[in-house]
């Protein structure tokens, strides 16, 4: 059985694996000049990663056509079986980066809330205009340092307004058993859309990690329900980096790669994230980087794939935004120290879509799940994708194809 | 968290009425909270009920260990490491220990129940380490996976892909009724009755989107279903469709929190998708256990 390919310890010589790939079929065929043009294709990226800039075309001018290594090889790639067919369509751009829309909620407002309105049980009836609906939520899930926390507390009978009797609020530290130390009490006031308090994180002192908050809400008379909210607090001292605020941007390899600056306190395993705008700030990409950062200044790289790009067809120059991160602590709780998320967007050079390299992505991974794929294939055990809905047959105003 | 009595009780006389507080209690099978050896190896169990298991080297014959002892302490998952396997592995949900039910029955697979402890506070991050081991020794080299989970393993799954930068070989994750969208059940006054252990309060909508970034699935394809056999207490509760437990935002890894009655409402995260039906199945939260199995004809 074929092993990875880039696992020296179980790896024939590359032309004795196409000698034994040969015997056993047109799928090992296909899958030698994949792994072949694979192979050229990750020492080249190996290369050009090393830091030498590819010379950027010039701007403006229309990209060369989107190829694919099976085209370019003169491969049928509709003969392959649809496991692996499947597999390469769906892997066009490297792991962990994709498309942004505006409707991206998650990446566009990475470190927003969601809770809503939601109905008391005990208020339950048939007239929607008699149910109490209360929301308790703060204005964002994470803070870094001496971030203050708003909080907000609103409280409605159907949809009107409604005024609480009293409110008794505190917040408590959680660590990996559940509350701990005392309650901390806290003051809500009057305020636009309810009532408001802010929180001081210096109060729960060095702690890290999840912090309480509690509401208990006299809604009539003599009747009580009980709200709680859950956010999380990095402390000045836990912070284990700081972007340095610096952005420089590079073409490499056909992509175009952004290098953030950081200053790590605490070497470890790190991931960082970014958001790409285009000229008009439209949503494009999104990216990350995850790995180790030792301590000192650094430049993280951030890839915004070439591909991708031409894909998306947008225009330059770009901006860079949402830049955030995290050193990653596996297995531990709280799993993550925070980064103060960089502010603000930060524009490249003024890339030509023709600058970017219309290669699909063609990784060693990849290359190593095609051979896998094949091999089941051929021992007859090859596992087909779930089968999608037909979307061209629904309907429904809120369903639309992926 | 302080819970008004008279609430808790009068929506547990509720359920009970109905017949339902079993099923809902066992959403994720395996009950109570339980102890991990993640972070423990060689002395007792950690997490809230920190002494009833132990993770030293006598447990096995004491009979003790924590039921993660052998992957977290000892590397052993049941996988052979680049040995060419072919695995399925089995991630179950909020509250659960490990799959605890049926396992796939797939000719020249292997299925493996993935022993996660997912019933503390620290449920998410436990579970998503001890999902690590496995992958790392089923799903590289000369190996390859499919890995099936359930409810609040859909999260686990999110978070340890969205934390690793190691490329499983993966072909791709189904996921049934999965809570990787978060639950309005959960996190508030009703976690008591939404699962029997600590974990249940952690997974709510803020809590879970903030915890791993859903759109990078590190390349792995994940494909849902989900249930829409919910009741009507959840039904007020939890926006658009739910099977009793989690609504359809979640189950169909829907980018917002917007009710919707489809599977396939868009914009869903990077690499998710529905599988088979728009509109989903006519199962509660625990019959939606095994459907992904069932529908393969494993």
């Amino acid at each position: 059985m074929a092993g990875a390919p880039d696992d020296a310890d179980h790896e024939p010589s590359g032309l004795s694996r196409v000698r034994r790939l040969a015997r056993v079929g047109w799928t090992a065929l296909a899958l030698a000049l994949v792994a072949l043009f694979a192979g050229l294709g990750w020492l080249a990226s190996l290369a050009s990663h090393s830091g030498d800039d590819a010379p950027a075309r010039p701007p403006d001018v229309a990209a060369p056509p989107p190829t694919n290594p099976m085209d370019r090889m003169g491969l049928d790639q509709n003969a392959l079986p649809p496991s692996v067919r499947a597999y390469l369509e769906d892997t066009l751009y490297p792991p962990g980066t994709g498309r942004l829309s505006p409707s991206s909620r998650d990446l566009l407002d990475p470190n927003g809330r969601y809770e809503d309105f939601r109905p008391i049980p005990e208020t339950f009836s048939q007239d929607p205009g008699e149910i109490m609906n209360v929301r308790l939520t703060s204005d964002r899930y994470y803070y870094e340092g001496a971030d203050p926390i708003e909080l907000s507390l609103a409280l409605r009978r159907g949809n009107e307004r409604s005024e609480p009797l009293s409110i008794d609020a505190g917040a408590t530290r959680e660590g990996r058993a559940g509350l701990e130390g005392s309650r901390m009490s806290l003051r809500f006031s009057l305020a636009d859309e309810g009532y408001a308090a802010t929180l001081d994180p210096a109060r729960f002192a060095d702690h890290h990690g999840p912090v309480v908050v509690d509401a208990r809400i006299e809604y009539a008379p003599g009747v009580f329900h009980d709200e709680m909210l859950r956010l999380f607090v990095t402390p000045e001292g836990m912070i284990p980096a700081r972007f340095t605020g610096r952005v420089e941007d590079t073409l490499v390899n056909g992509s175009l790669l952004v290098q953030v600056g950081i200053d790590v306190d605490q070497p470890g395993d790190y991931r960082v994230d970014a958001n790409l705008y285009d000229r008009l700030d439209r949503p494009i990409a999104f990216s990350a980087f995850k790995g180790p950062l030792h301590r000192g200044d650094r430049d993280v790289p951030i890839e915004f794939f070439g591909r991708l790009l031409i894909d998306s067809g947008a225009l330059g120059p770009f901006r860079v935004g949402e830049i955030r991160g995290y050193r990653f602590l596996d297995g531990r709780y709280p799993d993550r120290e925070r980064i103060p998320p960089l502010p603000g967007r930060y524009p490249t050079r003024d890339y030509g879509l023709a600058s970017f390299s219309p290669d699909e992505y063609m990784g060693p991974e990849k290359l190593r799940m095609v051979e896998l794929l094949l091999e089941d294939v051929e021992r007859g055990i090859a596992i087909d994708l779930p089968p999608t809905p037909d979307l061209s047959r629904i309907s429904s105003p809120d369903s639309a194809p992926r | 968290m302080r819970l008004r009595f008279g609430l808790i009780l009068s929506i547990c006389v509720l359920v009970f009425g109905l017949g339902l507080f079993a099923t809902a209690a066992t959403a994720g099978v395996g009950g109570d909270d339980a102890g991990t050896c993640v972070n423990t190896c060689g002395g007792y169990g950690g997490g809230n009920n920190a002494n009833s298991c132990y993770c030293d080297s006598s447990c096995s014959s004491y009979g003790d260990c924590c039921s993660d002892y052998q992957p977290v302490c000892n590397a052993n998952t049941g996988c052979s490491p680049n040995s060419g396997g072919r695995y399925i592995l089995h991630l179950g949900g909020m509250c659960s220990q490990g799959w605890d039910d049926t396992l796939a029955n797939k000719s020249g697979y292997t299925s493996i129940d993935v022993k996660a402890v997912q019933t503390n506070h620290s449920g998410l991050s436990d579970a998503s380490h001890t999902l690590g081991i496995y992958l790392d020794q089923c799903c590289t080299g000369s190996n390859l996976c499919y890995v099936v989970n359930y409810s609040g393993g859909d999260a686990v799954t999110g978070h340890r892909l969205a934390n690793t930068s190691t490329n499983y070989n993966i072909n791709w994750v189904g996921a049934s009724a999965g809570a990787g969208g978060g639950s309005a059940l959960s996190g508030n006054f009703l976690a008591d009755i939404f699962g029997p252990c600590d974990y249940s309060g952690h997974l709510g909508r803020s809590e879970v989107r903030n915890a791993y970034n859903h759109d990078d699935t590190n390349g792995e394809r994940i494909y849902h279903v989900g249930g829409y056999d919910g009741w009507w207490y959840t039904s007020w509760l939890l926006p658009g469709e739910d099977d009793g437990a989690v609504a359809y935002h979640s189950a169909g890894a829907v980018s917002s929190v917007t009710g919707t009655s489809s599977m396939c409402t868009s914009p869903k995260w990077t690499n998710h998708r529905a599988a088979w039906t728009c509109t989903g199945y006519n199962e509660d939260h625990y019959e939606m256990k095994d459907r992904f199995i069932q529908n393969l004809g494993w």
